[in-house]
């Protein structure tokens, strides 16, 4: 018997498209998604055989904690594959199966098959090919971009009547101040990232990358001079030691293109640069550049796009 | 208070990676290595707390670079106290957590401070996985640390909804991220004084033995089309067609 077990955490009731992906790619006698979540219904679970749910209440408080005996009685070690999504919660969980069944844990990983999966390293310059154990579980976190050759179409609208009571473990945290991301667009899941960098000039330059964004839903990234010399805030670095993204169409404007800003964004889909030094070494990394005043070609891309 | 940072060493970021073709996997020979950025600004905001209020700090390191030292040592110079090394290839997050945990067993630390991921791997389990074991709290990424007192610490971290600032009992395990510090550089004198402070070589508990069969290196091929001016309706449909 193959069993696998998918641990996701659906965003506005619907699961994310990687785990669409996976759900596709997978090959197994039976499946089961636990979905931890704050509401009953799914919208989007696709149409599998052997396809079984369950959910985890979602507590309120982000930095509460799984706890670890409850874990131990809720689950057992039958499934070959265990699958999670990056996020905190997912991991969390994730890594207490490890310790609970004695087993290996790995991230980044973005195929697999019933012998082998492979793991991406150094911000996926590099993939690290591994053989999947036989005797016990394979704890995988998958890429947040997860893809497949076979694309599902089917959805059905799914009523969670299986809760796991696992969440009870409150963190003893006094919470000071909570300042809210204004752009509502997480960086790690945006389809379009726009980003900009000493291009810009000054701060208050911002306002076409902003408009930009806000024409494309994407999400606003800035490089690390940016961000170290506070013309923005510090979540928006993407880079080496910033944010890692991988979107499906990056745009970069006045950023030069140095090796650590494209380890944060190798990831990319596409890229587009917009850099007036033709010598800007991220032309040579990108798909698409041109080399005129961003000035200029950021107003005529607002006025021409949809 | 006494603080460990546990480190990873890794290439250079501006590293050319390559295969080494008779072993299939990455060939670390001839590559620069440092402290994995993250760590380096754990490191870094342990010792500005030392300096600021005092701590005892000590840098623990899994693995068997053949840098190990040299990075060890440049630790000790930018202001850590104290270094252990535990020798043995280093060849997962639960292995690397499990030789911390039993390190710990014997010594006992008020804050333990690593990167928020290390920039090989890019998992960040390693800390998660040691806080579990501990049974204390873990926070990522954190952004900024203040300590209050003995018994406690502020901190700045990234949650769902956008950033938190809170306050939490130690002991307790973070992840850092920039702008927690300012990366320091190694004085003379610091220098000089890392060559005689000490650097302790531990028995690992077991050697393991990893599932790894093979590395590749990923290029990318761009397409590396260049725009005009006067086409900027093509780029125009390259956007709209991706973003429909």
């Amino acid at each position: 018997m193959n069993h696998q077990l998918i641990i996701c955490e659906p965003k506005n009731s619907r699961i994310s498209d990687s785990i669409i992906n996976l759900l596709s790619t997978i090959k197994a006698d039976s499946i089961h998604l636990l979905v931890i979540c704050e509401n009953n219904v799914i919208y989007n679970i696709p149409f599998i055989e052997n396809l079984t749910i369950s959910g985890v209440k979602k507590s309120n408080n982000s930095f509460d904690f799984f706890d670890f005996e409850l874990v131990k009685q809720n689950f057992t070690d039958e499934s070959n594959f265990i699958y999670f999504e990056a996020t905190k919660r997912c991991t969390q969980l994730a890594s207490l199966l490890a310790e609970i069944f004695d087993t290996e844990i790995r991230m980044n990983v973005d195929s697999v098959s019933n012998e082998q999966y492979t793991v991406q390293i150094f911000s996926g310059k590099a993939k690290t090919t591994y053989s999947v154990l036989q005797d016990k579980p394979n704890i995988l976190g998958i890429v947040s971009n997860f893809s497949s050759n076979f694309a599902i179409s089917d959805f059905k609208e799914v009523q969670i009547s299986n809760w796991v009571e696992i969440d009870n473990k409150p963190a003893q945290v006094k919470i000071l101040d909570l300042q809210k991301s204004n752009s509502g667009i997480s960086l790690k899941d945006a389809k379009v990232v726009v980003g900009a960098g000493r291009g810009m000039k000054a701060p208050e330059n911002w306002g076409i990358i902003e408009d930009l964004a806000k024409k494309l839903n994407a999400g606003l990234a800035c490089s690390k001079p940016v961000s170290d010399i506070n013309w923005r805030p510090h979540h928006e670095h993407v880079g080496q030691t910033g944010i890692k993204i991988s979107p499906k169409l990056y745009i970069a404007c006045g950023i030069s293109g140095a090796i650590q800003h494209l380890a944060g964004v190798n990831g990319s889909e596409i890229i587009v640069v917009i850099n007036n030094d033709p010598e800007a070494p991220f032309h040579k990394n990108a798909d698409y550049y041109i080399t005129e005043d961003l000035f200029k070609v950021i107003p005529s891309l607002l006025n021409n796009l949809n | 208070m006494n603080i460990l940072v546990c480190i990873g060493i890794v290439p250079d970021t501006t590293s050319k990676l390559q295969i080494d073709s008779s072993t299939n996997k990455i060939d670390y020979n001839g590559l620069t290595m440092i402290i994995g950025p993250y760590e380096e600004y754990a490191l870094s905001r342990a010792v500005e707390i030392k300096e600021q209020v005092g701590a005892n700090v000590s840098v623990i390191y899994v693995g068997e670079d053949a840098s190990s030292e040299q990075v060890l040592r440049k630790c000790l110079a930018i202001g850590a106290d104290e270094a252990f090394w535990i020798k043995t290839a280093a060849v997962s997050s639960r292995q690397v957590a499990n030789e911390i945990y039993n390190f710990l067993q014997t010594k006992k630390y008020d804050l333990i401070l690593t990167g928020k991921e290390s920039i090989d791997t890019n998992s960040g389990l390693m800390p998660n996985l040691l806080a579990l074991k501990l049974n204390i709290p873990y926070f990522t990424p954190v952004m900024k640390l203040e300590l209050i007192g003995n018994s406690s610490v502020q901190i700045k971290v990234e949650v769902e909804e956008g950033t938190a600032e809170i306050e939490v009992n130690l002991p307790l395990i973070l992840g850092c991220q920039e702008p927690i510090a300012e990366w320091k550089i190694p004085s003379m004198r610091g220098i000089m004084s890392a060559r005689t402070k000490p650097l302790t070589i531990l028995d690992p508990l077991g050697v393991k033995s990893s599932n790894s069969i093979s590395d590749q290196v990923i290029s990318k091929q761009r397409l590396q089309k260049k725009i005009e001016m006067d086409s900027i309706n093509d780029l125009v449909n390259v956007i709209n067609q991706i973003n429909k």
